[in-house]
């Protein structure tokens, strides 16, 4: 997994945790498989989590998500209308 | 006739079905192995890969496999009267759809809990395995056209209907926001306050119909389509968390209550059937779906006999929760012998009414004058449910009229008609729009891949240019379907993918059954594809040169032709290697031995 040097420094800033959270939906019709979404922060349910260290940075993955998925991602520092904001990037849904 | 009757034959056939047909394919065709360690233990993380009781696995499956779809297919097709959707019911999920879903999970369980469309990559070859994934694609955006159809036809006009779908916004953004940051993941507190908020909007409805509001809450069709479309691009542009996971809670408990709900008062009430067993439109020239009953009744019921979107949730998350491979027989068989329990249920509420007010509510008034018929209830009906119900074909109505005019019969409960018709609506509206949060966001997400290879800054997932960029052009393409079409144009679409997303999956249970060497039993699901496959190819031929090419529905045409090409080209690939590994003798002995499937 890769954190863009803006994203680390963001996120060391506010205390140098994240979390990935992937969200199981059940539906007829499809069956989706939806970009997990990254948080600051500690998550409440711990035990649900892995956790994984990237420069210098704890970041607690849910444990639906492989560790080799985590190669293809990347933590991005966003921002829309000067709200700041990580995202996450390079989910395959395929 | 009595309902009961229908009801003794459907338990009675899916029992025996169970314990001989579902038994006999799970000891000597499968061969389920008992003591094979499952993707559940070999890869038990806590979370996804979890080794899971099978009765809790089976409501898990359930749920995800029943949906609108059971009960709006059967309602649809009682035009021809109620024999043909019953036999198709009854045999269909018995042969083809319990033995399709069973197959794809032991596949899928067999190879770890991957997706179909690894599987046909991996099993029969990568031009079935692209062909799949184009496949699922074009079938995604005709499943949600074809289920926002259905509650564009509940709302239009319906102030009290659009109030309360229209809340259930805010209540879902508000679970979101308190499991977010208020109590974090309490699902359980979070699902009690939904629940509690989305009664009350119900019961909210008929005061919020005679204030200043009402005039607000009033569209037309078109409108409420643009509003839906509209409402599709935020859905997929917003965080998940805010709206579509919290939407989801709602929709999973109240899809359980209304199933449970009218299997018990189609047992207690014990309906009379009205429609009689076959109707003069079983020879073609139906006011709802135009073509004869064979091929039609075939693809207007999917879920219920058998629906090729199964094969997703069977291929999804079920085989990485199955603890042992013998409880893939009341899993995967027994789930779908229960949903086509629920659709013979519909299928009853919708035959209990009387067929002339069963076709008023099914078609435009302009063409159910054409037919000649007199309502007999129907004003009745529509003062129960609080609502003109005429005119809004698309199965949801029909089902929420039926499903009150059997719980009328029961005593107190003949005043709270307009509650159930209306909770019954929000039920079917608030499961669709679930469904179009989740598959708007998984179309934007292709086509930023996709795009991404024209022009790479689209495949950033964040980059918000592309985000609106593909979320509108994702909104745009179903939209523009229900914009321009309607239930007899759009149904008949989505039913032929689905069924035809079935008959690639039943070629892959055939690969799986010649690949563990068994094809002495290859008919299982060689006959049940042979049928599908053709009667569904034909339905589409003949939706292209009767319905569409008339009408100068040019997109509908390329959308079939599309749909039709993938789904040769799959058959020709899977047929291609059958005749190989059978006639040339291309599968070896020591193949099979290290097949995953032995």
């Amino acid at each position: 997994m890769k954190i863009t040097k803006a994203a680390k420094e963001y996120i060391l800033k506010k205390g140098g945790n994240i979390y990935i959270k992937y969200h199981d939906i059940q539906n007829c019709c499809i069956e989706p498989n939806l970009t997990p979404e990254v948080f600051i922060g500690i998550p409440k349910n711990q035990e649900k989590y892995y956790i994984v260290g990237v420069d210098k940075i704890n970041v607690y993955v849910d444990k639906i998500i492989y560790e080799r998925e985590l190669e293809n991602l990347t933590i991005e520092l966003k921002s829309i209308l000067g709200i700041k904001y990580i995202a996450i990037n390079g989910w395959k849904v395929i | 006739m009595s309902a009961m009757v229908l009801v003794i034959i459907a338990a009675s056939v899916y029992a025996l079905a169970y314990r001989f047909y579902g038994a006999f394919i799970a000891a000597k065709v499968l061969a389920f192995d008992e003591n094979r360690t499952t993707p559940a233990y070999k890869f038990e993380n806590g979370y996804d890969y979890v080794p899971t009781n099978k009765w809790v696995l089976f409501g898990h499956h359930f749920a995800a496999i029943a949906g609108a779809g059971p009960l709006v297919g059967p309602v649809l097709a009682a035009q021809f009267g109620w024999l043909p959707g019953a036999l198709w019911i009854l045999i269909g999920a018995v042969l083809a759809g319990a033995v399709h879903d069973m197959v794809i999970l032991f596949a899928s369980v067999r190879h770890d809990g991957s997706s179909i469309i690894d599987i046909t990559r991996k099993e029969v070859g990568k031009v079935s395995g692209v062909a799949t994934a184009i496949a699922v694609i074009f079938i995604l955006v005709i499943a949600m056209a074809g289920l926002a159809l259905v509650v564009v036809n509940a709302l239009y006009n319906s102030p009290w209907g659009t109030f309360t779908v229209a809340a259930t916004i805010p209540i879902a953004i508000f679970m979101g926001i308190y499991m977010k940051w208020i109590r974090p993941d309490d699902v359980k507190g979070a699902t009690i306050i939904g629940v509690t908020l989305l009664i009350l909007s119900v019961v909210a409805g008929p005061y919020i119909e005679h204030t200043a509001l009402a005039h607000y809450l009033t569209f037309n069709q078109k409108e409420m389509t643009i509003i839906l479309a509209t409402y599709g691009f935020f859905a997929a542009v917003l965080p998940v968390w805010l709206l579509l996971v919290p939407r989801d809670y709602l929709s999973t408990y109240m899809k359980l209550g209304v199933m449970l709900l009218l299997a018990i008062g189609v047992i207690i009430v014990n309906p009379t059937i009205r429609m009689p067993a076959i109707t003069e439109f079983v020879a073609g020239g139906g006011p709802i779906i135009s073509g004869k009953v064979w091929p039609y009744v075939f693809i207007t019921i999917a879920c219920g006999a058998l629906s090729g979107f199964h094969s997703l949730v069977s291929s999804g998350t079920t085989p990485k929760m199955i603890k042992n491979e013998k409880d893939i027989l009341p899993i995967a068989y027994g789930a779908m012998l229960a949903e086509g329990f629920v659709a013979m249920m519909a299928l009853i509420a919708a035959t209990s009414l009387i067929p002339a007010d069963y076709f008023a509510i099914n078609v435009t008034p302009e063409v159910f004058q054409k037919l000649g018929m007199k309502v007999v209830d129907l004003p009745v009906l529509s003062q129960l449910v609080g609502e003109n119900v005429a005119g809004r074909p698309g199965g949801a109505v029909t089902l929420g009229v039926g499903m009150t005019f059997i719980f009328s019969k029961i005593p107190f409960l003949e005043h709270l008609g307009a509650y159930l018709y209306h909770f019954v609506i929000l039920f079917e509206a608030l499961f669709i729009l679930t469904t179009i949060d989740a598959g708007t966001r998984i179309g934007r997400y292709l086509l930023q891949e996709a795009g991404g290879l024209i022009y790479r800054p689209l495949k950033d997932r964040n980059w918000w240019p592309g985000i609106i960029l593909t979320s509108f052009l994702m909104s745009f393409a179903w939209g523009y379907l229900v914009y321009g079409g309607n239930i007899s144009t759009i149904w008949p679409l989505f039913g032929t993918s689905n069924q035809l997303l079935g008959a690639i999956a039943l070629a892959l249970g055939t690969t799986v059954i010649i690949k563990k060497g068994k094809p002495q039993y290859m008919w299982i699901t060689l006959i049940p594809f042979i049928f599908v496959a053709a009667t569904t190819l034909y339905a589409a031929y003949l939706n292209i040169v009767t319905n569409y090419l008339p009408k100068g529905n040019t997109l509908l045409v390329v959308l079939s032709i599309a749909i039709i090409l993938l789904t040769i080209i799959i058959i020709i690939d899977s047929a291609i290697k059958w005749y190989r590994w059978l006639k040339k003798g291309e599968l070896t002995k020591e193949a099979i031995e290290a097949s995953v499937f032995n």
